[in-house]
């Protein structure tokens, strides 16, 4: 891997790190302002958006993928 | 040489001192918060705490880990301690999966005399009506008693199997984390001392079962009880991880998930339950532990302002009986799963033929560890719990028949027609599937709403549990005892006085578990210390006797083993490397095995269980330069 | 390993050709210890999530109104809200810790670890100081342990999630401590990713927990 490449594919983790976190905030907001506007309170609607803040965690920064891939990491 | 050289005895001192500071450290923070110094529930609860780390520190488990927080290397140790007796290593830490499952099975075949002595007491008790020598809250605590050190012993005895051989069977150097695995180990001691100790602070009267609010009223036991099986699922659950990691990563190449010894898929199944239900009798027994300690009313139908349910704000006790058994149910499946396995591998090398649909028996294994997860409501049919919910768990309950068939047909199919050699190994097998087929064939009786409800609460459960433990663990865990003592030992036992106690424990366990079925179908309550002596016609003194006498027969088989295997370990005839002419890797080293397994890394060259076909092999242990 | 030698020098003829014929035994690489690590980690974390889920379970069965409705106690909102922002933004930065050590960003990834450290440290002390008003001198609480099943489950999720957010603070401290005495390199720091993994757990946890005690179901009012 070129100097070049590998500086560019740390710019890209950095910045991947910043844009979950990011996401998760907006969506942590979107569940509390959904949790007091009526009809949006619902256990199904605030359960889903749990469920995706929990797979952008376990996808992007606890790498789930890397316990069955072969890879070098 | 002092006695402080074992381990065992510096954990024991810990776990003295340990229970000291954590009742001085109580007392402290009362007199810092200004109430009155000692409190005896919260002084033996923190104290039991604190005694369960002190054996640990004492012991020495813990010593790598507390050396890795400071960065300090921990090269592993192999072989006996230096300076100091080879045999000292069995009573102290030690990393090899070998001294491990020794160290396991030891330690549940002395759970299980004492389980056993406590049963043989309190059946005394009841060969006679009326109460002759036990009080009632001794009786209830000694049948609790009965059950949880049996159900500890069983867990040891699975431990023991699978740490000992699951390593040798896929050739693997040891197990995935040898610290893990020792510390798996040390966790059941201070547990089972924490258990014993219950006794003697008034005991815990509602069985094994602990279901409040009986159990969030009763004497300080109960606390020590609840931390003593923490202890043991702690151990439970860091051995089944160690166990899945050992079996997913460490085969050697070649030997696919289909082409494992079929021991080790009982091991798989039994360690997914173990890993996951685990935590919930851990976390229903926390809650009712902290409910006896701080007032959290999880289980507390009183409401917030003291009012009877259904006052909003109440807890409810039948969410207790939910977590209870959503670990409880899948345990039994923990404990007979590994016996299976074993049936079905000792069947083939004693039927001299291949095993029948080996994928099919797989697959049964982890499909009844599945199933085992959808039905523990069959255990509350009777429980006022919601009446849409019966239908369900009665199905789900008799679908767990289905794999459970599958492995009966498969045992037929391997003996049919073989060459069969009834070595005691051998006999306890088949005693395992005639027992296992009492137990089986009597538990859609209980699974099936209708039939349950008279029955339910009744000696017949009793009965039923029992043929399924005998027949899922005992008799197979005795098999297995028999089988490998010569590969751990490299003597063999004596063959007469196993086939005795073959002989006198299963026509005793017969009487014992259809006597039980019968004063429970008599009307026999279980836990319940005296009885009606007209009930069968004023047959049931005669029925209770005779379970009784069979109980004292069983007991007598087992201390024959046990003497059989005191006699022979050391100067018993050569039982040379591969006695049973078995394929598994485990026999194609010598006896005793050497302190590093395999010499080279194992080659997968054929299946495993081809018995009886010519010139084929399951492993070499030759590297390939030797070829 | 020189007992082992002895013991298995004899069954092969030919010694020098590989170096199992030392003695020695295979020792697995640095990698294959960390898959084997990380899927026990993992199957730690599947263990573990059944606790946090029969507390979950416990919560939907305990927490009903008069009709069955699911209910939940009036809490703080801004305290919930603040603490769940504050657990957010610390996995984020456990997460700049591990790539910065994985791009060997020394300075980086340790003042990532202290700052991880210490916005774990704040979400302690919001829920024991403003949600639980153990000290009632500075913030008083809204529920005791003792009010019926509110107080109970309220305690009880959060008592169990805070324990583990302790722990992963001194984990995580003490993976600073050995970083900063140099323990760590872009090609070996299983250690730092198995706390890194375990906090963003702790995290996940809370991701559920959150919703569950401060925003589903409707408000009831709970009597002291």
């Amino acid at each position: 891997m070129s100097e070049q490449s590998r500086t560019k594919r740390k710019t890209a983790i950095y910045r991947e790190g910043i844009i979950v976190a990011i996401t998760l905030a907006i969506l942590t907001l979107v569940e509390y302002y959904a949790a007091i506007t009526p009809p949006f309170d619902s256990f199904a609607i605030l359960m889903i958006l749990a469920l995706l803040k929990g797979i952008l965690v376990v996808n992007y920064f606890m790498h789930i993928r890397s316990v069955w891939s072969e890879d070098e990491h | 040489m002092s006695l402080f050289t074992l381990g065992i005895a510096r954990g024991l001192v810990g776990q003295v001192l340990g229970m000291v500071i954590g009742m001085l450290l109580t007392c402290a923070v009362r007199i810092l918060l200004g109430w009155e110094a000692w409190a005896a529930e919260p002084a033996w609860t923190v104290g039991a705490v604190c005694s369960i780390i002190g054996f640990l520190l004492g012991v020495g488990s813990l010593d790598d880990w507390l050396k890795w927080t400071k960065g300090i290397p921990t090269p592993l140790h192999h072989g006996p301690p230096v300076d100091k007796p080879a045999w000292t290593r069995y009573f102290s830490v030690d990393y090899n999966h070998k001294v491990i499952g020794v160290q396991y099975t030891v330690w549940g075949i002395l759970l299980l005399m004492v389980g056993g002595t406590v049963a043989m007491i309190f059946r005394t008790e009841l060969a006679r009506s009326g109460l002759q020598f036990l009080g009632l809250d001794l009786y209830n605590s000694f049948i609790g008693m009965h059950g949880m050190i049996m159900i500890f012993a069983i867990l040891l005895g699975v431990g023991g199997m699978g740490n000992y051989l699951v390593p040798l069977m896929i050739g693997a150097e040891d197990m995935a984390f040898p610290r893990l695995n020792a510390l798996g180990f040390w966790f059941n001691v201070p547990g089972s001392i924490l258990l014993l100790l219950s006794l003697f602070v008034g005991g815990w009267d509602a069985g094994w079962t602990a279901y409040p609010p009986l159990s969030a009223r009763g004497p300080i036991g109960y606390q020590l009880f609840f931390l003593g099986v923490f202890a043991i699922g702690l151990s439970s659950i860091v051995g089944s991880l160690n166990l899945l990691v050992t079996i997913l990563r460490m085969r050697p190449a070649g030997m696919s998930l289909f082409r494992m010894p079929i021991f080790c898929w009982a091991v798989f199944a039994t360690s997914l339950l173990q890993l996951t239900a685990t935590q919930l009798i851990g976390t229903s027994f926390l809650m009712v532990s902290v409910q006896r300690a701080i007032g959290m009313g999880f289980f507390d139908p009183r409401g917030i302002l003291g009012e009877v349910s259904p006052m909003v704000g109440g807890g409810d006790p039948v969410l207790f009986q939910h977590l209870f058994w959503f670990y409880s149910h899948p345990a039994v499946y923990i404990f007979v799963l590994p016996g299976l396995g074993i049936v079905s591998e000792l069947l083939p090398v004693f039927s001299r033929k291949p095993l029948f649909g080996y994928k099919w028996i797989a697959l049964s294994s982890l499909a009844i560890g599945i199933v085992g997860f959808i039905v523990w409501g069959h255990h509350m049919f009777v429980s006022g719990y919601n009446d849409i919910l019966r239908i369900p768990f009665m199905y789900a309950t008799l679908l767990v028949a289905i794999p459970t068939g599958v492995k009966f047909f498969s045992w037929l199919g391997t003996i049919w027609g073989g060459k069969i050699h009834f070595d005691t190994p051998m006999l306890f097998v088949l005693g395992a599937i005639s027992v296992f087929l009492i137990g089986g064939l009597t538990g859609p009786i209980l699974a099936t709403v209708p039939t349950d409800f008279p029955l339910h609460d009744s000696y017949f459960v009793v009965g039923h549990f029992h043929a399924t433990m005998f027949g899922g663990f005992v008799f197979p865990f005795f098999a297995a005892l028999y089988y490998w003592f010569p590969k751990v030992t490299g003597r063999m036992y004596n063959e007469t006085l196993g086939k005795i106690h073959f002989f006198i424990m299963t026509p005793a366990f017969w009487v014992q578990t259809l006597g039980q079925m019968g004063v429970g179908v008599m009307g026999m309550r279980r836990r319940i210390a005296d009885y009606d002596p007209t009930l069968g016609a004023g047959q049931i003194e005669n029925w209770q006797l005779a379970v009784t006498i069979a109980g004292f027969a069983i007991a007598f088989g087992v201390l024959l083993m046990l003497w059989n295997f005191f006699q022979n370990a050391e100067v018993g005839v050569a039982a040379g490397d591969n006695p049973w002419r078995s394929r598994s890797p485990e026999w194609q080293i010598p006896s005793p095995i050497p302190e590093h397994s395999f010499p080279a890394p194992l080659r997968v060259v054929g299946e495993p269980y081809d018995y009886g076909l010519a010139d084929s092999g399951y492993v070499t242990t030759a590297s390939p330069g030797d070829d | 390993m020189t007992a082992t030698a002895i013991e298995h020098g004899h069954e092969h003829g030919h010694a020098a050709d590989d170096h199992h014929h030392t003695g020695e035994v295979d020792l697995p690489t640095y990698l294959e210890y960390t898959r084997r690590n990380r899927l026990g980690m993992w199957l730690f974390f599947a263990s573990e999530a059944f606790l946090f889920l029969a507390l979950l379970v416990t919560r939907f069965y305990l927490w009903r109104g008069p009709h069955g409705e699911v209910v939940r106690p009036e809490l703080d909102q801004f305290a919930g809200l603040v603490v769940t922002a504050v657990l957010l933004l610390s996995s984020y930065f456990m997460n700049r810790a591990e790539v910065s050590i994985a791009n060997d960003k020394r300075t980086d990834f340790l003042v990532s670890l202290l700052i991880t450290a210490g916005l774990g440290t704040a979400f302690l002390i919001g829920v024991v100081v403003w949600e639980w008003g153990m000290f009632p001198s500075i913030v008083k609480g809204h529920l005791k342990p003792t009010d019926g099943v509110f107080g109970a489950v309220v305690f009880g999720m959060t008592g169990m999630h805070a324990l583990h957010v302790l722990s992963g603070v001194v984990l995580i401290l003490n993976v600073w401590w050995l970083g900063r005495k140099g323990h760590f390199s872009s090609e070996r720091h299983w250690g730092v990713e198995a706390c890194a993994i375990y906090w963003h757990y702790v995290d996940l946890v809370w991701i559920f927990f959150y919703p569950a005690i401060y925003l589903i179901g409707s408000t009831i009012e709970v009597p002291h």
